[in-house]
């Protein structure tokens, strides 16, 4: 594939599509060979859907050449989580459980990629049934960090990271429970971005957990996640958590800058977590730096303890997760792979009191949230506390917790956005989390795009590929 | 001697909760799933600690107007 095209970003190869002097047919065969480049290395998909890719990019072909026009997502190559149900395409889960489980009709969010004339390249890699990992026992191997092979991807949504990492698509759709979409962005170096409890439709995407899942894009850069949100964002009547609130325009506000934006900093949140490293600790320090430069108001506030949510978040999670999978865990424990079993199994243990306690506080802490976006129009805190470790490092139990600080905007339903700020001595990205008001997902974005601007992310050229010098 | 008597009593705690729950985990499994048995023990016990239980408004559910 040549590099010109891999770099394309979505509104570009968009523009390039209506034009005329690009053909979705070129851009879908250049994403497929450098999934072959790559594939076998990297893992990031467990199935590539070539005849499907090759008929949709055939098919927008035809229709711009007709003078149709879908929006800036038409002809573009994506690909799901293997937890999106895709009708007449396996959807496993990454799971034993699930290998032969072929849907009938697509998620929600599926459909409005096919309504948006996208090419679906194929199913992504993820964590088990969205948790636990990485794991070498289950049916699939895991996914690999492209700028290091030898490093974690993060997960859940571990293949929608390594996937555009390596340049093989622009944007992936994930999920995030924990921090599964923030996780592989911030070790794979991609914008990752959970939208408000509600604002994308969950129907027909595996779930963890009922009341923390949230679906939402990873892509290659902010303005890409706008253009993927503006499709995946709406209504759904038939998702009982959806709400039905109006969707702006994502990318309308995009190069408005931070000037006169006032930007909250729970710096108790990461600057003396123990897993904090130098590296990760100074990125975010240069990042308010750039804000402030650019005319931001940055200040630190004070929320409620870290731990507080990260408690309730798990609690919440591990029952309801353990709610999803009790009877399969009863009949076909030894099926699910031993990372899967050791994280929720112990969802068993928790009583009534124990989730009513995290319900009370959920409400509690999430008022807290609320009230510091009185006087803020976003809040800016870690992301990964530390580069991507490496595969083979020991598993703690605990890992999943506490070094990644997403769990508390699941637990309270706030917009959150991992971006990028910039690389490790060791070649690993790094990067900052964004919260905003419910709904505010385009303040997110707005203030992203800056930071990708001013810490020159933009300009950081991603990791070459077997035959690329 | 104490640490003995807290890793019997949580082996204890963790069988009778898994049999409650209608599950059978395997000898070489116990080991890692009571760690993070644990772990999640200390988690709970800090929710109860930060939230009074007498203390209301509980705030876990509110009524809404039909549509």
């Amino acid at each position: 594939m040549s590099a010109a095209l891999h770099d394309l970003s979505v509104a570009e190869a968009g523009r390039r599509l209506r034009a005329r002097t690009l053909t979705a047919t070129a851009l879908a065969e250049a994403a497929l060979a450098r999934i072959a480049a790559c594939n076998a290395h990297l893992h990031p998909f467990v199935l590539v859907t070539k005849e499907r890719a090759l008929a949709d990019a055939a098919r927008a072909d035809a229709e711009i050449e007709a003078g149709t026009d879908r929006g800036p997502f038409h002809g573009i190559p994506y690909a799901l989580k293997d937890i999106y149900d895709t009708a007449g395409i396996a959807t496993t889960c990454h799971s034993r459980l699930r290998l032969d489980h072929v849907p009938v009709s697509d998620s929600v969010v599926a459909a409005r990629f096919v309504a948006a004339g996208g090419v679906l390249l194929g199913k992504l890699a993820t964590h088990e049934f969205a948790i636990g990992g990485p794991s070498f026992d289950l049916p699939f191997p895991p996914a690999r960090n492209p700028w290091n092979p030898e490093h974690f991807t993060g997960g859940s949504s571990s293949g929608s990271g390594a996937a555009i990492a390596a340049g093989i698509v622009r944007v992936a759709s994930g999920s995030d429970t924990g921090g599964s979409i923030r996780g592989p962005a911030a070790y794979c170096g991609t914008v990752g971005l959970k939208p408000t409890y509600g604002r994308v439709s969950r129907r027909g995407v595996f779930p963890l957990s009922y009341t923390l899942d949230h679906c939402g894009p990873l892509a290659r850069s902010v303005e890409d996640a706008a253009i993927a949100m503006q499709l995946m964002a709406g209504h759904d009547p038939e998702d009982p958590g959806s709400a039905d609130v109006k969707v702006p325009d994502y990318r309308a506000g995009l190069e408005a800058g931070v000037r006169g934006l006032r930007i909250g900093v729970p710096r108790a949140f990461f600057a003396k977590a123990p897993a904090l490293t130098d590296e990760a600790g100074a990125a975010i320090e240069r990042a308010i730096s750039r804000l402030r430069d650019a005319g931001a108001e940055v200040a630190d506030i004070t929320l409620p303890d870290q731990a507080l949510f990260a408690a309730a978040n798990r609690v919440i999670l591990l029952a309801e997760g353990f709610a999803v999978h009790e009877q399969d865990f009863r009949a076909r424990l030894l099926d699910y792979g031993r990372k899967t079993v050791e994280r929720l199994v112990p969802g068993a243990a928790i009583t009534a009191a124990d989730l009513v306690q995290a319900g009370r506080l959920r409400r509690m802490l999430a008022d807290a949230v609320n009230q510091a976006f009185g006087s803020h129009d976003a809040l800016l805190t870690a992301s990964s506390l530390a580069p991507a470790p490496r595969l083979d490092q020991p598993a703690d139990p605990r890992a999943a917790y506490s070094p990644l600080q997403f769990g508390a905007f699941n637990l309270t339903g706030h917009p959150a956005m991992s971006v990028p700020v910039g690389l490790a001595a060791a070649g690993l990205p790094l990067s900052v989390q964004l919260v905003g008001r419910p709904f505010d997902e385009a303040m997110l974005l707005r203030i992203g795009r800056a930071i990708e601007r001013l810490t020159g992310w933009e300009d950081v050229p991603f990791p070459a590929m077997p035959g690329e010098g | 001697m104490m640490a003995e008597a807290e890793e019997a009593r949580l082996r204890g705690e963790f069988d009778a909760l898994m049999a409650r729950a209608g599950l059978s985990i395997p000898e070489e499994r116990r080991a890692e799933l009571l760690i993070a048995f644990a772990d999640l023990r200390t988690e709970i016990a800090r929710l109860h600690e930060a939230l009074p239980p007498t203390l209301e408004p509980a705030a876990v559910y509110r009524v809404e107007r039909a549509r």
